[in-house]
């Protein structure tokens, strides 16, 4: 059965990563199309947001298959449908002291847990990574990095948050430094215009920018990696605040999604959705989660292909949630000994050094 | 002298409207079938061509794929009349007993006739079948000859002076 190699890409670009490093073997012409820059592109355009976990020295891809959308009950992630992600020479990512920082476009950014630890910037799939030196600035402190994508200019950026501290209270801050990735030289975006509530592993990606939540300022930060600047978003009218609040942002098909929940109270989770990027008016509360779990943040992740959604409770649990039969059901990391870390992340065969 | 690249001739074509009249000029028909069908009219009168030698070219379907083609249009225009309800089950059905070979050319007819539902499903019926499978499960069940220098080798060297010659198969 012959068919046009570029009906062939079509077909297996649908494929969980998993799936296809078994198809590169099955015959050389398969092996040229999977191998294509092309493919590659097509694939990402494609892929789902699936989760990365980090357990007992080994990251690994946990791909939401066919099989967890058609079952009612709680999927156990095992083993069987956990794919071991490629090492990296550079740096172990399994150890201990390595913290990953951020995903974007099927990339992570990932440094040791040290201040001026050089960062990474690594596909998990290919074993691919590229190395961004920090450069030290006298009296700041930095404490936190975020990875963005320009689109414009097709280029991965590492963006790095600095402040300065005495005696522990910070005194200056919040700064800004940029860095493409791969030019080896960090530029100054300056500082923020608000504080924003800084874990950018929780920061969904979308519309070009990084989201971050602002608690003080009532509102959302972005930060465009293509101008390269922040622009706050409107939230829901909805108050919100640190003290009796927990706030998480996230995305359904590339819609910002805001979560609300009060920790320890069995009040429903609240999920709000800007159908309108940028209007505030086109909030609207889209789901209402009857509270399964206590976690923080909630990361609304995607759709699933039978209509459910999935959201990302802190880094521990995931929940499917079917706004039809307003029911959850659990998706469980199978971890018998050690604690496991999920973040979301997108399979991806894309290469970083062009 | 006929045209002998173009699969249909206008005979063909007629026959092609018959089929879509019979399914009502069906809106999912007549959106897509039809549509490109007058476009490739249109195109060919545009740039001075004879009605009377119209060919249009349509993917090269076998009566039983056009049947199947036009099963599936039948249906999404039905359920997306009554109540726009999902008819996943349907779909399920549909394509569930399927061959692998059909499924290609199911494929194949979703996408030059741009009718984006059936070409996802036969794509991820396609993929489905992929799932958790070894390379060698994969060659059978889409019938792919082993490509010759993939054979184990009997010596040891042989395997050597392979994998040098033929990095990619162990990468």
């Amino acid at each position: 059965m012959e068919l046009p190699d570029l009906i062939m890409m079509d077909i297996l670009s649908r494929l969980p990563a998993k799936s296809i490093f078994s198809c590169r073997r099955v015959c050389k012409s398969w092996r040229n199309i999977l191998l294509d820059p092309h493919f590659a592109k097509l694939h990402l355009s494609r892929a789902p947001v699936d989760f990365l976990l980090k357990s007992e020295g080994t990251v690994f891809l946990a791909e939401l298959d066919e099989e967890s959308c058609i079952s009612n009950s709680d999927v156990h992630l095992g083993r069987k449908s956990l794919m071991s992600c490629k090492t990296c020479n550079g740096i172990n990512i399994g150890l201990k002291e390595i913290e990953l920082c951020s995903s974007c476009e099927g990339m992570l950014c990932v440094r040791r847990s040290k201040r001026w630890s050089p960062y990474h910037v690594y596909n998990p799939i290919t074993g691919e990574h590229v190395v961004v030196q920090q450069t030290v600035r006298a009296s700041f402190m930095p404490i936190d990095c975020a990875l963005g994508f320009s689109r414009r200019a097709n280029e991965f950026k590492v963006m790095r948050f600095l402040v300065v501290t005495q005696s522990r209270t910070i005194v200056k801050g919040l700064e800004v430094d940029i860095q493409t990735v791969g030019s080896n030289s960090w530029r100054s975006i300056g500082e923020t215009p608000y504080w924003p509530h800084l874990s950018s592993i929780s920061s969904p990606f979308l519309n070009g920018a990084l989201h971050w939540i602002c608690y003080a300022a009532q509102m959302i930060l972005s930060f465009d990696f293509d101008e390269e600047h922040f622009q706050p978003i409107p939230t829901p009218s909805q108050h919100f605040d640190n003290f009796y609040h927990t706030v998480g942002l996230g995305s359904l098909e590339g819609r910002l999604c805001m979560c609300y929940h009060k920790p320890h109270s069995t009040d429903p989770l609240d999920i709000w959705v800007m159908n309108n990027y940028g209007v505030k008016e086109s909030w609207t509360k889209q789901f209402v989660i009857d509270k399964i779990i206590d976690a923080f943040p909630f990361q609304p992740i995607r759709y699933m292909n039978n209509g459910e959604i999935l959201v990302l409770c802190g880094h521990h649990a995931a929940i499917c949630y079917n706004p039809l039969r307003r029911s959850s059901r659990y998706i469980k990391f199978d971890s018998s000994k050690s604690t496991i870390f999920a973040l979301p992340h997108i399979p991806s065969f894309i290469k970083l050094q062009k | 002298m006929e045209k002998q690249q173009t699969p249909f001739g206008f005979h063909k074509l007629i026959f092609i409207l018959l089929i879509l009249l019979s399914v009502s000029m069906s809106a999912l028909g007549r959106d897509i079938l039809s549509d490109i069908i007058e476009l490739k009219i249109e195109s060919h009168i545009a740039s001075g061509g004879n009605f009377d030698s119209v060919t249009v070219e349509l993917p090269n379907l076998t009566g039983k794929t056009l049947a199947k083609v036009i099963e599936y249009c039948k249906k999404h225009e039905e359920s997306s009349e009554k109540t726009g309800e999902l008819s996943e089950k349907w779909d399920g059905e549909f394509i569930g007993g399927v061959e692998v070979g059909m499924l290609m050319d199911l494929f194949l007819a979703g996408y030059e006739l741009k009718i984006k539902g059936l070409n996802d499903l036969a794509a991820s019926r396609i993929g489905g079948m992929m799932l958790g499978k070894t390379p060698e499960e994969i060659r059978v069940i889409f019938d792919i000859k082993e490509d010759p220098l993939c054979k184990k080798s009997k010596s040891p060297k042989e395997g050597e002076r392979f994998a040098r010659d033929n990095p990619w198969a162990f990468q």
